[in-house]
């Protein structure tokens, strides 16, 4: 009896393969994302102009690059009304950027004096290159965003100020510049078919990331467990004895012998499929997470968006703060992420791909529930934001 | 059922069958097994359905001397409650408790050993006698007897001979393949 199938180890080869192929086949571009980001564009308008600082100053990068992707063409002088409305309240980017202004006369009358009353502004609510600037350290070359460089933005916003919110990171990584491209919905869905399908083929087994993790952690277990089969398929009469052994001592031999007497149809042992817990060992566990990480890091690096930083994100930021308080947060969130998965006996993974393709009906249900309180929280905390 | 790992063995195996009689098919809420898999948690194949953790070597051991100590066992049993098996959620090893002695009478008997395998089926015969008789069970007799279709019974009339021992020669004939449906073991001499 063999209980391990070969076929396992063909997984990992594949999942390797779908990591570093995938992802740079998959990006390209999207009419409806942007579609949708034109909709955000409305959006920023309209908010900036009920005075929003944050979706001034977002605005104001707009202007002050260009977005082709949005129609937004360079105009400088209207970055600089956008910057200036939300320096004035007390925004500290855009009192940077204001400085930036008037320092190189980007869309005002060149005023180094004044720029230098802003950038002390910026550099009292804790704006680093205010700061430097300053205290004499700065860059004097660099290129303000409010120049004919694109570049800036983006690193701009990857340095989230505290208790800033700049969502900009996010539309400015799909619009400007080299960041100019993204996973088409098309492709990312097709890929997540392609590698659910394929896992099923190559193990026989259902994809789930938190199931992977929990047998990753209990990699002790499984080796013991693989252990107790290999010896079991190796000793099959003795196996067989303690099996008819148990079964005496549960049910007495009355009811061994009886079954033995009914002309009932027992399966064949070769129709039967003995299913494995090890037929797909710890290993290729490791592999598929290890592959999700590489996964990532190759879809960053092939887009030009890879860049190692400590932020976890404005939005995030927005919410529950920064620094120590923020991972202390974000890791008792993950936590309790953890008992939840297994108490629902799988992640959005595990049931939202595995079990809504097979039609699973806890699975649909799990999936809403995920979904549907994902976007109840959010609507909670922007009340209560 | 799908991703149980010791299913396949208990419907495959005609002497193992009354597990998923009272488990599988039955009260499959008893199952450890069962109840450890919707807990998220890892099941050993080793684990029967009872809780109890299956020790092949130990277990094996005692079917031996079980089986020689059969001439001497009492002929009457008291039935388990068919829709309630003798659960015992608790796990422990099977080996730590009297596994045979104290479930299994095993008296002795002639049997009549039966099973269906298609016309060509002398090789089959022959490794089955083989079986038999490695267990220690002396055989009297064998035919086979057209059924049609191109299938045979093929029968054995063994010396005295204890249950638990023509149970396991069963488990070993039904190993081997080939064979149509189940093997069927009748006691010769049935007690009172």
């Amino acid at each position: 009896m063999n209980l391990i199938k070969p076929r396992a180890s063909l997984f990992p080869a594949l999942i390797i393969l779908l990591t570093l192929v995938a992802p740079p086949l998959a990006l390209g571009e999207d009419e409806s994302l942007i579609k949708d980001k034109s909709e955000a564009l409305s959006w920023w308008i309209e908010s900036a102009e009920t005075g929003n600082a944050n979706a001034q100053y977002t605005l104001a990068q707009m202007y002050a690059s260009g977005v082709n992707g949005l129609g937004v063409s360079q105009d400088k002088r209207a970055a600089f009304s956008w910057f200036l409305k939300a320096a004035v309240q007390g925004h500290a980017k855009a009192q940077y950027e204001v400085g930036q202004s008037y320092e190189y006369g980007l869309g005002v009358k060149q005023d180094k004096d004044v720029a230098k009353t802003w950038y002390q502004q910026a550099a009292a609510l804790g704006h680093s290159e205010a700061q430097e600037i300053i205290s004499g350290t700065g860059q004097k070359t660099v290129v303000p965003v409010t120049g004919a460089s694109p570049a800036s933005p983006k690193k701009e916003t990857s340095k989230s100020e505290p208790g800033s919110f700049d969502i900009t990171s996010l539309l400015a990584a799909v619009t400007i510049g080299n960041s100019d491209r993204f996973w088409s919905w098309w492709a990312g869905g097709a890929m997540l078919a392609f590698l659910t399908i394929s896992f099923w083929m190559a193990m026989g087994n259902t994809l789930g990331v938190s199931s992977s993790w929990d047998r990753l952690v209990r990699w002790r277990d499984d080796q013991q467990m693989a252990k107790a089969e290999a010896r079991m398929a190796k000793n099959r009469a003795a196996t067989q004895d303690a099996m008819l052994a148990a079964a005496i001592e549960e049910f007495g031999e009355e009811y061994v012998k009886q079954m033995m007497q009914t002309e009932n149809k027992a399966a064949s042992a070769k129709q039967a499929k003995r299913a494995s817990f090890t037929k797909v060992p710890w290993t290729a566990h490791l592999t598929f997470l290890a592959m999700t990480l590489v996964g990532g890091l190759v879809a960053a690096v092939t887009a030009g968006d890879f860049q190692i930083q400590f932020s976890l994100g404005s939005e995030y930021e927005r919410f529950f703060g920064f620094g120590t308080q923020s991972w202390i947060l974000l890791i008792t969130g993950g936590t309790l992420i953890g008992f939840g998965t297994r108490m629902g006996g799988g992640c959005s993974s595990g049931h939202g791909l595995s079990g809504c393709s097979r039609l699973q009906v806890g699975s649909l249900v799990g999936t809403g529930a995920f979904f549907g309180s994902a976007i109840a929280v959010s609507f909670i905390l922007e009340a209560l934001a | 059922m799908d991703s149980c790992e010791l299913f396949p063995e208990l419907t495959t195996n005609s002497a193992l069958k009354v597990w998923q009689t009272f488990y599988c098919s039955g009260d499959f809420k008893k199952c450890v097994r069962f109840q450890q898999s919707t807990k998220g948690q890892a099941v050993p194949i080793t684990l029967l359905p009872n809780g109890k953790d299956l020790d092949t070597a130990y277990l094996s051991d005692k079917i031996k001397r079980s089986a020689a100590q059969t001439a001497a066992a009492p002929a009457s049993q008291e039935k388990p409650q068919a829709s309630t098996p003798a659960t015992n959620n608790t796990a422990t090893t099977a080996a730590a408790s009297p596994a045979i002695n104290s479930a299994s009478v095993s008296a002795t008997s002639s049997y009549y050993v039966r099973f269906k395998a298609n016309g060509a089926g002398e090789e089959l015969q022959q490794k089955a006698k083989t079986i038999i008789e490695q267990l220690g069970i002396k055989v009297d007799g064998q035919l086979q007897q057209p059924v049609g279709e191109g299938y045979k019974w093929f029968i054995f009339i063994t010396d005295q001979a204890s249950g638990v021992d023509i149970y396991r020669a069963a488990l070993r004939i039904e190993e081997l393949g080939g064979i149509e449906g189940q093997v069927k073991c009748i006691s010769l001499e049935p007690r009172s």
